[in-house]
């Protein structure tokens, strides 16, 4: 435990030293984002329903968890310290873990600004907090999950970037579809397939006034969703590592 | 704890696709010493670093590290402290940090320790390598020789018993090569650990390695013990500051008005010592080496 504690810590140095180092792209990051975040809001808000708009605040910390593993690994082979970190005495996969989780605690920035602009000029919900850690948890895990997943593919095919942004799109549309407006039989069976459709129906639910906690097959089939995706990217990752070391893809670029 | 056998690798086979890299290689590399593994561009000289830290996995065979014998991902991270593999300079370093800022990043995900615990080890290292003029300044900025020997900093942060360089000689001038050549003998000398070089250069294994190894025919061959004092290394150089206190132990003649010449043997290592001093404080430029 103190040695991932001391990983994260030098990792956040690191990432502070790099931000620093590049202050317009820190601040362009910030508004660049909460500014295309608010026209999207602005457009579901016209032509949709209002629930549509309250899981886009996610979306920040979702892009940046998802991509942040096998980005790690990529940017590390372009400045050409991965076999510096491969003989490391950590794994690279925690590397990636914890760079995004340290990437995500930067970008948790522009989620609470979207999330402060939904509450104040768009529609001030009250929030329970065990069900915002609930949708937090679950939101991490999963997101970590589909990046160790690409991690996995980035080691085995280098690029993997079509793929990423194919994953973050269907990531924002899923972020902004009326879940909660279908019938229960339905989101049960689509939180079950689709990673974070749970989640998404459980914010939509807070905004109906829907005790989420009752609902306790949705919170079964989003525990189960999460569960499988865990497992599923583990196995791909340890598969493309072990394929990588075979064909002697690793370390050489 | 001592270990007399640090690297052992029984019946390599190794194939990528339909080239065939090791056929029944065997090696056995023992502690204390400076070892070098010659070979053609192509041989498989990283192929064999990448197979002893894990990076590729061998079709066929055993390879022991530390008389354990590693067959999964648990056991190469065990042993990882143990070992330090230094690549291009040009590389394996973030150019967009300082020096100092990679020294801590580094210290911690060699060891796992915190910043605190490797601060007075890394000052020490920073005034040993004679550092403390550049460590602040971002990598980038860095001659090629200041960044080999921050990668030498990085590859000895973590106490390793061997450092494995690959090509260390790429891009190095020769007053980089002679202080090189100084640290690792103090390395094998001074801490009592194991050097492993690759070189397609055999004058340079020749010049500082204990035993040769050669790649040959998918195979490695031990070549001979290297036999000190039987080569003669001549140097040129020119003297910037007193000439009476610059390497006049050594045969030296003077050939033009400060350019002087000095020979001894390949393998002198207090020779190297001695250069070594006389390059880091400005006493001298390094015209030639032959």
């Amino acid at each position: 435990m103190n040695k991932n504690i001391n990983l994260f810590r030098a990792e956040l140095r690191r990432g502070m030293t790099l931000l620093k180092a590049y202050p317009l792209d820190t601040i362009n990051n910030l508004i660049s984002f909460t500014v295309v975040s608010v026209l999207i809001i602005i457009g579901i808000n016209k032509i949709g329903e209002p629930q549509q708009i309250f899981s886009v605040f996610l979306f920040p910390i979702i892009m940046t968890l998802i991509s942040g593993p096998s980005s790690s690994i990529r940017s590390d082979i372009e400045i050409g310290v991965f076999e510096q970190v491969y003989t490391s005495k950590y794994t690279i996969l925690s590397v990636g873990v914890i760079r995004s989780i340290i990437n995500a605690i930067f970008s948790s920035a522009n989620s609470i600004l979207i999330f402060a602009i939904v509450q104040l000029f768009f529609h001030n919900t009250k929030w329970k907090i065990v069900e915002l850690l609930f949708v937090l948890v679950i939101t991490v895990l999963t997101s970590i999950s589909l990046g160790v997943f690409l991690a996995g593919l980035t080691i085995k095919f280098r690029k993997t970037e079509t793929l990423l942004n194919l994953i973050n799109i269907m990531a924002l549309i899923e972020l902004i579809v009326p879940f909660s407006a279908m019938s229960s039989n339905i989101i049960y069976i689509i939180s079950a397939i689709l990673p974070f459709s749970g989640i998404i129906v459980c914010i939509q639910n807070i905004y109906n006034k829907i005790a989420n906690l009752n609902e306790i097959y949705l919170f079964g089939t989003t525990v189960g969703n999460l569960f499988i995706i865990i497992v599923f990217s583990k196995f791909v990752f340890n598969k493309c590592m072990k394929s990588a070391k075979i064909k002697g893809d690793l370390g050489n670029y | 704890m001592a270990y007399e056998k640090l690297i052992v690798c029984s019946n390599i086979f190794k194939k990528f696709g339909k080239v065939e890299i090791f056929e029944n290689m065997n090696i056995t590399i023992e502690s204390n010493q400076i070892i070098g593994l010659i070979g053609e561009n192509g041989s498989g000289k990283t192929s064999f670093i990448k197979l002893i830290s894990g990076m590729i996995l061998p079709d066929q065979g055993n390879i022991y590290l530390f008389d354990k014998e590693i067959k999964c991902e648990k056991d190469i991270i065990a042993l990882k402290d143990k070992i330090s593999i230094l690549g291009d300079a040009n590389r394996s370093l973030y150019w967009n940090l300082s020096g100092m800022d990679n020294l801590i990043y580094f210290w911690t995900v060699k060891t796992g320790l915190n910043k605190k615990a490797g601060l007075m080890l890394i000052n020490e290292l920073v005034d040993k390598f004679n550092m403390g003029s550049f460590i602040n300044k971002k990598v980038e900025s860095y001659s090629k020789g200041m960044k080999q020997r921050l990668l030498l900093v990085v590859a000895l942060l973590g106490h390793p018993e061997i450092l494995v360089m690959d090509e260390p000689l790429n891009g190095l001038d020769y007053e980089n090569t002679v202080i090189l050549k100084n640290y690792i003998n103090e390395f094998v000398n001074k801490e009592n650990g194991t050097v492993l070089l690759t070189s397609h250069n055999s004058r340079f294994i020749d010049e500082v390695c204990d035993t040769k190894f050669v790649i040959k025919n998918k195979r490695i061959e031990k070549i001979s013990n290297v036999e000190r004092g039987e080569r003669v290394i001549v140097v040129y150089y020119k003297c910037l500051k007193n000439k009476d206190s610059c390497l006049n132990k050594y045969i030296r003649e003077e050939r033009e008005e400060n350019i002087f010449r000095v020979e001894t043997y390949i393998n002198d290592k207090d020779f190297y010592k001695e250069l070594s001093w006389q390059i880091d404080n400005g006493n001298i430029e390094l015209l030639e080496i032959i």
